[in-house]
């Protein structure tokens, strides 16, 4: 049976026994595909991700697609791995679980338009410790960021581990929050674990439709989206996740 | 139909790790290392591997791009190029339409003032947003798409069909009665297009991205909403889906029970109206220019006419990036193109094509209040608004305008395609598709329609004008004449010395043209007799007897046709009594058109002018022919006319209050035998 990962919009049940099988087979290889998991074979079957190999970036030059090809897994891989220890991003960089080396966002190739020339990616990273965002630009074959361009207002969509972190922390929060109080009111017992719900979380940015949470922006901010297993959402738009300070902002 | 996509290059690699999941190429694709065919091969190759699309439509007509998924801006198509069905015809092998188009913003606000999303630049249409593309779901060919990211620290990847490519029928694309009571010829064409479409999923809304590309090299960009509506319990507080407030919403289904502190009250409940802002970016490269113009089109009436109103036309040439509010900026007859003027049609027509964008912009919010922005290519600019690129992070479509302060050549149109929703009881679970849509059609992209018959080519411009010398209509053959006995044109033949046979004409589409015809006799294929009608003699019996009708119009080239054969006897067996008709046009026109030459147009200007002072403006015209005729040199809103004495005129103009850099344009108008032509300089008001 190969590795299967159920990423956190699924079920948190799911994702919990996938841990359980990851442990068991970290010697998959790459380009693993369960044919039961082959999309369209079941209607409405969920499509999982795969951990690659044994999940590590590869640090060694994959075979390289054309210019406009869209991006291996490995070319995706070994791009977040060369961004990640540039020289550019700050010795301290932390992800959004505090750990080591910046959080990776997403990795795509630059526009057409940019004009440039050759295997090159745009990897897009988050520093928790510094509260920026990098627009990384890697030269596949030279193996080297060619550009890197940071700022502290640009907020791309959030990881799946970051919509981990901020729905935690949400059930964590003993501020009163309308989701939870609905899901009890309708559902007859509390929230208390994130396996009760589904869930996805968008970045957010303070707009000045709201009254407050004008600190997100600059700091790195997720709006939850929760539904319950008989796929009933809650609403979540009183208040948003600050992942950068670990705590809920109401926002109205 | 459902032919396969025509080329798909894939690495080794690639193509290797494909096979590994045969599963996944549902819906009859079948990836293949295809080699180039001669016709290709004049093109250069769109370099993009698994993402190419190269697919020939129905008529002939080929489209061919490069479409993936990003993992923000989901299904992204870039270097879009299109081949018309008469193909060389017009052009040689494909010409680029738009270098990359993509959604760049879907900004959803309810109506209740509580919540707004930012679809794309908070959640995105790729990454775990894309839906599979399975055999239930697309009834064409699923592109396999990989997306990976890491997760807990490790690097994961999943291989799912996620982009739809399909022919489909877009219904009667011609329909056109030669004659005005019918019976005459007609001429009907069904059309196709090609469909790349994906599906993603952002909470209970699900996304469908669909771009049509037609036969006729229309392009139609749409974006259709299902899933569900907002869902939610009822509620009394007004910050809900289900909310209490008529006027911001709609009722579905009747009252209900609200518990919120310990009492329970019935209420009826009010769905959640709200916007859908979807703005799309295009990055326009019409036949790969260097340079872009965009124009503005409005329309005017001046007072009525004889019999009608009057409408006039009015050209606006955008010189810097702008952004257009409808009601201010221009008005619902209004309509944008993006031209590349070194590119011409056969008609010495610049190519270009036009935004047809008939939706509403959401006003209440600033950048989505404009219905379409133009700005220069700027490779930090990729969203509408909360943009994600760290070189300008942060800014939306305004500030894009706001910071483009060079000529406007490399242009970018932010197109907005707004629609409010009212939901409705029929827009329950699960929602039935809406759409917001528009168009890029082209607009002399084309000397003609890009399927033109032959029996049409010579339709262009005005009957005056109609060319018989590089687009001759040939007459075309769509009943065959037939042999009759003259005095009983019911009967079946019965060959007889000294009986009369008579030839019919046939039926021809004769393109507007008034046809003769002509009748040659044959006997065992040897011409022996012209007229309509033909008498047997004792040298026809043991033969074959046919006609030739040729159908002709003064000036065109003629089609003829062969009847049916009639056998007299028993014809010798040596001889093929049924020669192949002919329809090669017979006679060749020799007549040469005037052509006209090109002009090309200077302007003599001081580089800076001081404010309130007159100036000249000297132009000169030059051409191979004599330049007669008149410039009219343009400036601040200012037009002036001046007859040019060998090629030369002088026009003057005062420096305005503004100090600024301002165009000064003039336009050489041509004649019969020289061509247009036109040159725009800046001139500085300072003080
Ligand atoms: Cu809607």
């Amino acid at each position: 049976m190969n590795a299967t990962l159920s990423v956190p919009w699924r079920s948190r049940k799911l994702a919990a026994v996938a841990a359980v099988a990851l442990g068991l087979s970290c010697a998959t290889t790459a380009y693993v595909v369960s044919q039961d998991d082959v999309a369209g074979t079941e209607p409405g079957m969920s499509s999982d991700f795969e951990v690659v190999g044994n999940g590590d970036l590869p640090t060694k030059k994959p075979a390289l697609g054309a210019d406009r090809a869209p991006l291996s897994a490995e070319e995706t891989g070994y791009a977040i791995s060369i961004a990640s220890k540039d020289a550019s991003i700050p010795a301290g960089a932390t992800d959004v679980r505090g750990e080591s080396g910046p959080e990776f966002l997403y990795a795509d190739l630059p526009e057409v338009g940019a004009e440039t020339s050759g295997r090159k990616v745009v990897v897009a990273l988050y520093d928790y410790t510094t509260d920026t965002s990098f627009d990384m630009l890697v030269d596949l074959e030279a193996g080297k960021v060619v550009k890197s361009t940071k700022s502290v207002k640009a907020q791309p969509p959030t990881s799946a581990d970051e919509a981990d972190v901020a729905m935690q922390i949400a059930i964590d929060s003993t501020k009163d929050l309308l989701f939870k109080s609905e899901f009890e009111d309708n559902m007859g017992v509390p929230l208390i674990a994130p396996d009760q719900v589904e869930y996805v979380a968008g970045s957010w940015v303070f707009n000045k439709t709201t009254s407050k949470g004008q600190e997100c922006g600059e700091d790195r901010c997720a709006q939850l989206m929760v539904s319950t297993a008989a796929g009933t959402y809650l609403n979540t738009w009183d208040f948003v996740v600050n992942l950068s300070t670990k705590s809920i902002v109401k926002t109205q | 139909m459902k032919k396969g996509v025509g080329m798909r290059k894939k690495s080794l690699a690639r193509l290797t790790a494909a096979l590994a999941a045969p599963a996944l190429l549902t819906g009859g694709v079948v990836a293949q290392v295809a080699t180039a065919s001669p016709a290709q091969a004049a093109d250069s190759p769109l370099a993009c591997d698994a993402s190419l699309i190269e697919k020939k439509l129905e008529n002939g007509a080929e489209w061919r791009m490069c479409a993936r998924i990003h993992p923000v801006k989901g299904l992204i198509l870039e270097q879009i190029e299109f081949k018309p069905a008469t193909g060389d015809y017009e052009y040689s092998g494909f010409k680029r339409i738009i270098d990359q188009l993509n959604i760049a913003q879907l900004n959803v606000p309810y109506d209740t003032g509580h919540v707004q999303y930012d679809d794309i630049t908070s959640y995105g249409f790729g990454k775990q947003y894309l839906q599979e593309q399975g055999p239930e779901v697309c009834k064409g060919e699923a592109l396999p798409v990989e997306q990976s990211f890491t997760y807990s620290g490790r690097l994961v990847e999943r291989t799912i069909p996620g982009i739809c490519v399909q022919e489909d029928p877009t219904g009667i694309m011609t329909h056109a009665q030669e004659t005005q009571i019918g019976g005459g010829t007609l001429y009907v064409d069904h059309g196709t297009g090609l469909a790349v479409s994906s599906i993603s999923k952002i909470s209970w809304y699900e996304y469908q991205q669909r771009v049509v590309f037609d036969d006729h090299g229309q392009i139609e960009v749409g974006l259709g909403a299902t899933g569900d509506i907002a869902p939610a319990w009822a509620s009394t507080n007004p910050n809900s889906f289900f909310h209490n407030n008529e006027k911001t919403g709609w009722p579905l289904s009747g009252p209900s029970q609200v518990t919120s502190g310990g009492s329970t009250q019935t209420i009826q409940s009010y769905a959640a109206s709200h916007w859908h802002n979807a703005i799309f970016k295009v990055d326009f490269g019409i036949d790969k220019a260097e340079r872009q113009v965009v124009e503005q089109y409005d329309f005017s009436s001046p007072g009525a006419g004889t019999r009608a109103p009057i409408i006039e036309r009015q050209k606006t040439v955008m010189d810097a990036a702008f952004s257009s509010v409808a009601g201010v900026d221009h008005d619902e007859l209004s309509w944008w193109r993006v031209m590349n003027p070194a590119s011409k049609n056969f008609d010495g027509h610049a190519r270009s094509y036009e935004i047809v964008n008939q939706n509403y912009a959401n006003k209440t919010i600033p950048y989505t209040t404009p219905l379409v922005s133009f700005t220069n290519y700027r490779a930090c600019e990729e969203y509408a608004s909360n943009n994600l690129n760290a070189g300008c992070p942060g800014q939306n479509v305004l500030d894009y305008v706001a910071n483009d302060n060079h000529q406007l050549t490399d242009p970018v149109a932010w197109i907005n395609v707004g629609f409010h929703h009212t939901d409705k009881d029929e827009d329950q679970s699960p929602m039935p598709i809406h759409w917001q849509k528009f168009q890029l059609v082209p607009r002399d992209f084309f000397a003609q329609k890009p399927t033109i018959k032959d029996a049409r080519k010579c339709i262009n411009g005005p009957f005056s004008s109609v060319n018989a010398v590089t687009k001759p209509c040939t007459p075309e053959n769509t009943a065959a004449p037939k042999i009759t006995d003259k005095n009983d044109p019911t009967a079946a033949v019965v060959p007889a010395v000294g009986k009369t046979l008579t030839v019919s004409n046939g039926t021809w589409r004769s393109a507007a043209q008034s046809l003769t015809y002509a009748y040659t006799w044959f006997r065992n294929g040897e011409a022996v007799a012209t007229g309509q009608d033909y008498t047997l003699t004792e040298a026809d019996n043991n033969s074959v007897i046919t006609a030739k009708v040729t159908a002709s119009a003064t000036g065109f080239p003629s089609g003829t046709v062969e009847t049916a054969a009639v056998t007299f006897g028993t014809p010798p067996a040596t001889e093929d009594p049924t020669d192949e008709p002919t329809d090669e046009p017979t006679d060749e026109p020799t007549d040469e058109p005037v052509v006209a030459v090109s002009s090309t147009t200077a302007v003599k200007v001081a580089a800076k002018v001081k404010t309130g002072k007159a100036f000249p403006v000297t132009v000169t015209v030059k051409s191979a022919k004599p330049v007669t005729g008149k410039v009219t040199v343009k400036f601040n809103g200012k037009s002036k006319s001046v007859t040019l004495v060998s090629g030369k005129g002088t026009v003057k103009f005062t420096a305005p209050k503004k100090l600024a850099t301002y165009n000064v344009v003039a336009s050489y108008a041509g004649t019969d035998t020289v061509k247009k032509s036109s040159k725009t300089v800046k001139v500085k008001v300072v003080r």
